[in-house]
């Protein structure tokens, strides 16, 4: 699998997590440590300022009908994936502000707009289209509409952005040139 | 079949099979607690009712007793002030009394109406009996299946309970359980921010809390989350620059569920500038008729006890012995009433007068024309249970979703009904989990585990192992026994009753026991499988935390005790299984323990020693074919 692997000045994303296939991660983004992010369909695409937890696993899923050249998974902004969600598609499409709560799984052919909340281990199977600001809870998946989005978790990205270089190696930005990578850092420290 | 049809609709005459109450007392909150049959000679038949169906009744309820408890304190609270009416019968002129039979007939008149209703629905269900018989047989069996009790101990009212779900009299050394014990209400309290609440004001405040609050949406509770409101920004001139200087981001406070993320923001609750408290408050739309209804049903209850006071007098009077308080005073009854503190007898008839009864009518208004042509979005219609969680407003649509004041719970304590002792008394801190006084059966009597057995086959003889533990702090000398052969308890010799005692009884305040005669029953021992019983006396040492770390176990080899470990022993018993028994129906055996209690209650006494004995019945899985 060829491992083309682009991330942006300003996104933060730790050396122990397995990237395979053709992915972009977006500026501000952090992923932590253990995620899997595997682009084995196609291209995935990671907007800015997605939080992705530990044991969070995104596949894009190879599907029979591929189409060429093959479609990306675009995840949009502001996207938080909790410790130990799972998000298999082969050819979603993720809109802005959505929480993927713990343990939840979104399968294949569902396709989910903006600002939903996925409940901590509530799991999607059938091929579904969620409207804008769905909330899903609970054993029983019940769910209900928002009146807005989900607060976006800048605070906790500025944070992590800052933190989690002391603690982990981190891949670094690849995308412009080097002397631009060093400026990218300036930023983050702003 | 009554009690299962009772369960699912509003009763109409109620009778605790607890505390063969005719009225609403805290067992309310067990379904199966209350029978329809308000003659208390039926109780008789409903418990054979149940025998049939073989498992206790309170068996599947006692787990919802406490999850219950929580959520219905109106019960517990009705419950203590049915106790605080019965200690007040004597002086009958108490307001509190009045008050609780005013709820009671209010509840009557609720029964009432639902009473139409329920008997339509009865005669449905009637059609429906054996179907509803066989889903309750499944939903039973798959109780068993989801939490079996493999040992299960007889209480001294004849059920069969797991012993951790047992308690034990010290003062009647007897076995008592949740269903034939007083559960009292100690104290109100909020779960989540574990503020005490006298009861009084428990009241007042409808059992709710003022602070704290669950979400309409999921019934999760609210979290108050902050946010940092920017200060309006003016027209960008010049001369607003000062102005937007002076203003500092202000700390704004709204409510959010962490489960389902509902936030008051949702539904147009403005966010609050302090953290807790300063919530919008809804005024209940019907608050003048139920207050019109309740001033009804106080002066009916006023009247009522005015009446039977009035007769009593009468009585007197007959009898011409006793000398009234206005012949003796002359003291009038309006001015005694003045004295006493209690509404004069005028205005208790002026609520009575005024009340208009509604009406009920058969024209109910169209439903409007949108209801048919708009198209239906499931998100903005509330649920049922969103709905009845408020009962005041009953909000159709999500936007009116409000949050509802969190329900307080209870600290509830137990007391034996024969001797009147405390069972549990829990600390009063309801931070603290501790109790002063817990009476488990756990601690006090002989625990049997099962640790294996040979497949029971019919007319076959298969090995059992059991775990023998003595809890208690002393040595216990155990024998075992067939169930048929514990010797019935003889009758307890009259006490010399104190001065005390005896005033009470004449005064008719002595507890009136015949409920516990009609509850008691034997207790269903009866199966395919007999344990052969060794004749030994087994002799278990005290408990000792210590020795938990030791880990060798004596081997004092021996036809019945495998291995001896501190207070446990583990013994090899035969059980015969009658050759009529069916194959994959369920195996149990009945067993039966004898042992040296030591009493060490009152502590300035010496202790004394009692032969006590327990019976119980083992699960030994299905019979095999």
């Amino acid at each position: 699998m060829s491992h083309n692997i682009k991330i942006l000045p300003g996104a933060t994303v730790c050396e122990d997590c397995t990237l395979e296939g053709d992915i972009t991660i977006g500026g501000g983004t952090v992923i932590h440590p253990r995620v899997t992010i595997i682009a084995e369909g196609g291209p995935i695409i990671i907007a800015e300022y997605c939080l992705f937890e530990e044991y969070s696993t995104i596949i894009h899923k190879k599907s029979d009908k591929q189409e060429n050249p093959p479609k990306p998974l675009f995840i949009g902004a502001h996207n938080v994936f909790e410790v130990g969600c799972k998000l298999e598609s082969p050819c979603g499409h993720i809109g802005e502000s959505n929480v993927f709560e713990c343990r939840s799984f979104v399968g294949v052919d569902v396709k989910i707009g903006s600002g939903c909340v996925i409940g901590a281990a509530c799991s999607l199977n059938a091929p579904q289209t969620l409207a804008d600001n769905t909330v899903i809870w609970g054993s029983e998946h019940h769910n209900r509409e928002a009146l807005e989005k989900q607060p976006s978790q800048m605070l906790q990205l500025d944070f992590l952005s800052k933190v989690m270089p002391n603690y982990h190696r981190l891949r670094k930005p690849n995308v412009h040139k080097r002397q631009t990578s060093r400026q990218s850092q300036e930023p983050i420290k702003a | 079949m009554a009690q299962k049809i009772c369960r699912r609709l509003f009763l109409r005459k109620l009778t605790c099979l607890t505390c063969a109450s005719g009225e609403r007392c805290l067992h309310y909150s067990l379904p199966n607690s209350y029978v329809e049959f308000s003659n208390p000679l039926h109780i008789f038949e409903s418990l054979e009712l149940e025998s049939e169906t073989e498992t206790p009744p309170v068996e599947v309820n006692e787990e919802n007793l406490d999850r219950r408890e929580e959520t219905d304190e109106r019960d517990s609270e009705e419950q203590e002030e049915e106790e605080l009416a019965s200690e007040t019968e004597e002086q009958e002129d108490n307001e509190m009394d009045s008050e609780s039979e005013e709820l009671e007939s209010e509840e009557q008149e609720k029964d009432e109406l639902y009473s139409e209703t329920k008997e339509q629905k009865d005669n449905e269900l009637d059609s429906e009996t054996e179907e509803l018989e066989d889903r309750e047989r499944d939903s039973e069996t798959e109780e068993q299946e989801n939490w079996p009790d493999y040992v299960k101990y007889a209480c001294s009212c004849g059920q069969l309970k797991p012993i951790t779900n047992l308690y034990f009299c010290r003062h009647c050394l007897q076995i008592r359980c949740a269903f034939c014990i007083c559960h009292e209400v100690d104290s109100h309290y909020c779960a989540n921010c574990l503020e005490n609440m006298p009861s009084s004001e428990a009241r007042l405040k409808k059992n709710r809390c003022s602070s704290c609050f669950d979400c309409p949406s999921c019934f999760h509770t609210l979290s108050t989350r902050a946010t940092l409101a920017q200060p309006r920004q003016p027209t960008e001139q010049g001369s607003g620059d000062t102005k937007v200087e002076n203003k500092q981001p202000k700390k704004m406070y709204y409510l959010s569920c962490f489960n389902c993320r509902w936030t008051s923001r949702d539904v147009g609750i403005p966010d609050q500038p302090v953290a807790s408290g300063g919530w919008p408050e809804r005024a209940n739309p019907y608050a003048t008729r139920v207050n019109q209804l309740l001033d009804y049903y106080k002066a009916i209850a006023q009247q009522e006890k005015q009446e039977k006071l009035d007769r009593e007098r009468k009585k007197f009077a007959i009898r011409g012995k006793y000398i009234t308080l206005t012949d003796k005073t002359g003291l009038t009854g309006a001015m005694a009433r003045n004295i006493a503190g209690l509404p004069s007898s005028e205005s208790s008839s002026s609520a009575i007068a005024n009340f208009t009864p509604s009406q009920a009518s058969a024209e109910v208004e169209e439903l409007p024309e949108e209801f048919y042509t708009k198209e239906l979005n499931l998100n903005q219609i509330t649920s049922m249970p969103q709905r009845l969680a408020s009962p005041e407003w009953q909000p159709t649509h999500v936007s009116r979703l409000h949050p509802i004041a969190k329900l307080l719970s209870v600290k509830r304590s137990q007391r034996c009904r024969v001797c009147d002792h405390n069972l549990t008394k829990p600390e009063y801190n309801p931070g603290s989990i501790k109790f002063k006084i817990e009476l488990l059966a756990f601690y006090h009597v002989p625990e049997v585990k099962i640790i294996s057995y040979e497949p029971i086959k019919p007319g076959c003889t298969s090995a059992l192992f059991l775990k023998l533990t003595n809890p208690t702090g002393h040595e216990m000398q155990i024998r075992l026994m067939q169930p048929e052969d514990i010797p019935e308890p003889e009758e307890r010799v009259e006490e010399p009753k104190s001065i005390e005692k005896s005033l009470e009884k004449s005064l008719n305040l002595e507890k009136d026991t015949t409920w516990y005669e009609t509850l008691k029953r034997k207790p269903n021992l009866m199966s395919d499988c007999r344990i052969t019983i060794p004749d030994v006396t087994l002799t278990l040492a005290q408990r000792d935390d210590a020795a938990e770390y030791d880990d060798d176990a004596t081997h004092d080899a021996n036809d019945i005790i495998l291995w001896r470990k501190s207070n446990k022993l583990a013994l090899r018993l035969q059980v015969v299984t009658s050759e009529g028994a069916r194959a994959g129906s369920m195996a149990g055996a009945a067993l039966a323990l004898q042992y040296r209690y030591r009493n060490a209650v009152p502590p300035a006494a010496p202790p004394r020693d009692h032969t006590l004995h327990a019976a119980l019945r083992l699960q030994l899985g299905a019979v095999c074919g």
